[in-house]
């Protein structure tokens, strides 16, 4: 780290300048996140399954400094980088040409005496999510708001030195880096890294390293549950399993009960760093269906449209407040104002009400967002881009319950007169511009779009016509 | 009142980390297991 974080200095990295790391999961992404904020830089981790566009937007926006990208990421991003912001490009793996060698750098670099000293408040993390209006907005986490969730995660679930973590989700994601991964270094545990989900991989891995902790979407457990290999691999080190990002489906809960393993669930969002509740084993039964209780230094309430709390039972907008909270979204000072109110809370824009014994229960996840395979889809960039099909005079993208990926991201479009549409052509046209996990698994053609009075469509319409 | 002053640079938490424990391993990737130590 030490040596890393000397040759990003030597490059001109300095206070506040960002770092950016594109790959699969690999320690270097972690010694690029250590490195640049052992000199009080910002790590932006970005995400490998978006397109060349949509990583030039992040890039840029962020004003990413030095980039740092792993073999099979240099392809996707070689026809952008010059637009793009960066002043220098470091292979993280092989040498390869335009990019230079972090290994071989790294190793001829003198150490960095000391890491620079920061304030609780200074940026670590500026992490990218998607927005409703359709641009992404980063959100900043502060060195603070990770240790806070950090305590906040140990104080609910324990943890110990002997775990073995296993993380599999990615690390680009608040999941994969901030649920166990960065825990378990702070607890001085050992975390097995995955570069990529497998199921096979994951079972003979859970088995060989004697695994007790995983974190993953239910996706990813179901994919294991549904392998061959699963009847057969000793899961007995197991401790629990954390999921986030959907509800675990209570068939799957029983599943993995027949084996002795409990589920731990979880609700957060990125901008919280992620914890914002937990929901531990002695409660999996009975209080099915719930995201669990805030952490012990977090508080949770629900509020109505005009920002007063409501009481147990009642349904209303969930807001989060604690010292996890981001700081705001990277230079965009409004949306900062519209997502943290005066008193410091959060407002999640999901859904939710509160029981008598303070559990939460989530209702509709933010608006009208599509969680497909445990990655977020955002209706409103996803319309953006199938709007630009000449033959489309009217779309809604919606999320319909789909066994294999939780929801599928379904589009129900209205042509121009004399067109026809196929989802293969759909899905062809929208591939560059799109993510593959945002591309419409389904599709369904209506004369018009049900709109109210106001001209808003009415999705819960849609969703109730296409589900029946 | 003595304030005492917690770097809460998660890089020097890190290196501070590697100190306490040297000979742990801190992470496994594709069959390399590197030690808190390597860390620094």
């Amino acid at each position: 780290m030490r040596r890393l974080a000397s040759l990003f200095r030597s490059g001109g990295v300095c206070v506040g300048d960002r770092v950016g790391y594109l790959g699969f999961n690999h320690p270097a992404l972690l010694e690029t996140m250590f490195a640049a904020q052992a000199l009080g830089a910002i790590f932006v981790p970005l995400n490998y399954r978006l397109t060349a566009q949509e990583l030039t937007f992040i890039i840029n926006d962020a004003g990413i400094h030095t980039l740092v990208a792993d073999n099979a990421l240099q392809p996707v991003l070689a026809p952008a980088i010059p637009d793009l912001c960066c002043t220098h490009y470091f292979s993280s793996e092989s040498e390869a040409a335009g990019w230079r060698h972090l290994d071989t750098e790294r190793a001829a670099a003198p150490q960095l005496a000391s890491a620079v000293s920061v304030d609780q408040h200074d940026v670590a993390v500026i992490m990218y999510t998607s927005g409703t209006t359709g641009l992404p907005k980063g959100a900043m986490l502060t060195h603070g708001n990770i240790l806070w969730n950090n305590i906040n995660a140990m104080l609910a679930f324990g943890g110990s030195r002997d775990q073995v973590i296993l993380t599999v989700a990615p690390l680009f994601h608040i999941g994969g880096l901030n649920v166990m991964t960065l825990n378990s270094f702070h607890m001085g545990s050992t975390v097995v890294l995955l570069r990529n989900f497998d199921p096979a991989r994951v079972l003979a891995d859970i088995e060989r390293y004697k695994v007790t902790n995983m974190f993953g979407a239910p996706a990813m457990f179901l994919f294991m549950s549904q392998h061959p290999a699963f009847a057969t691999t000793d899961l007995g080190s197991i401790e629990s399993l954390l999921c986030g990002a959907a509800p675990v489906p209570e068939s799957l809960i029983v599943l993995y009960a027949a084996r002795g393993i409990a589920f731990c669930q979880g609700y957060g969002l990125t901008e919280t760093a992620p914890f914002s509740s937990f929901l531990t084993p002695e409660w999996t039964g009975s209080k099915l269906g719930s995201a669990g209780q805030p952490p012990l230094y977090s508080a949770t309430r629900i509020v109505d449209d005009n920002n007063r709390p409501l009481s147990a039972g009642e349904r209303g907008e969930i807001c989060l407040r604690g010292p996890n909270i981001m700081k705001g979204y990277w230079n965009r000072p409004e949306a900062t104002a519209a997502a943290i109110d005066e008193e410091g809370w959060f407002h999640s824009g999901d859904v939710g009400y509160l029981d008598e014994d303070g559990f939460l229960y989530i209702c509709d996840r933010l608006k009208d967002m599509v969680i497909s395979g445990g990655e977020n889809v955002y209706p409103a960039e996803v319309e953006g881009a199938l709007y630009k099909h000449e033959s489309i005079a009217e779309v809604a993208v919606i999320g319909l319950p789909d066994e294999k990926w939780g929801e599928a991201v379904t589009a129900v479009v209205a042509l121009h007169d004399g067109h026809q549409l196929t989802l293969e052509e759909l899905r062809e046209f929208a591939q560059p511009l799109l993510a593959r996990y945002k591309l419409p698994l389904r599709l369904h053609i209506v004369s018009a779009l049900p709109r109210n009075p106001a001209g808003k469509v009415l999705k819960f319409v849609l969703k109730d016509d296409l589900q029946t | 009142m003595n304030r005492p002053g917690i770097e809460p640079n998660l890089a020097a938490t890190m290196l501070h980390r590697a100190q306490l424990n040297p000979e742990r391993i801190a992470l496994i990737f594709e069959e390399q297991e590197i030690k808190f130590c390597r860390i620094r």
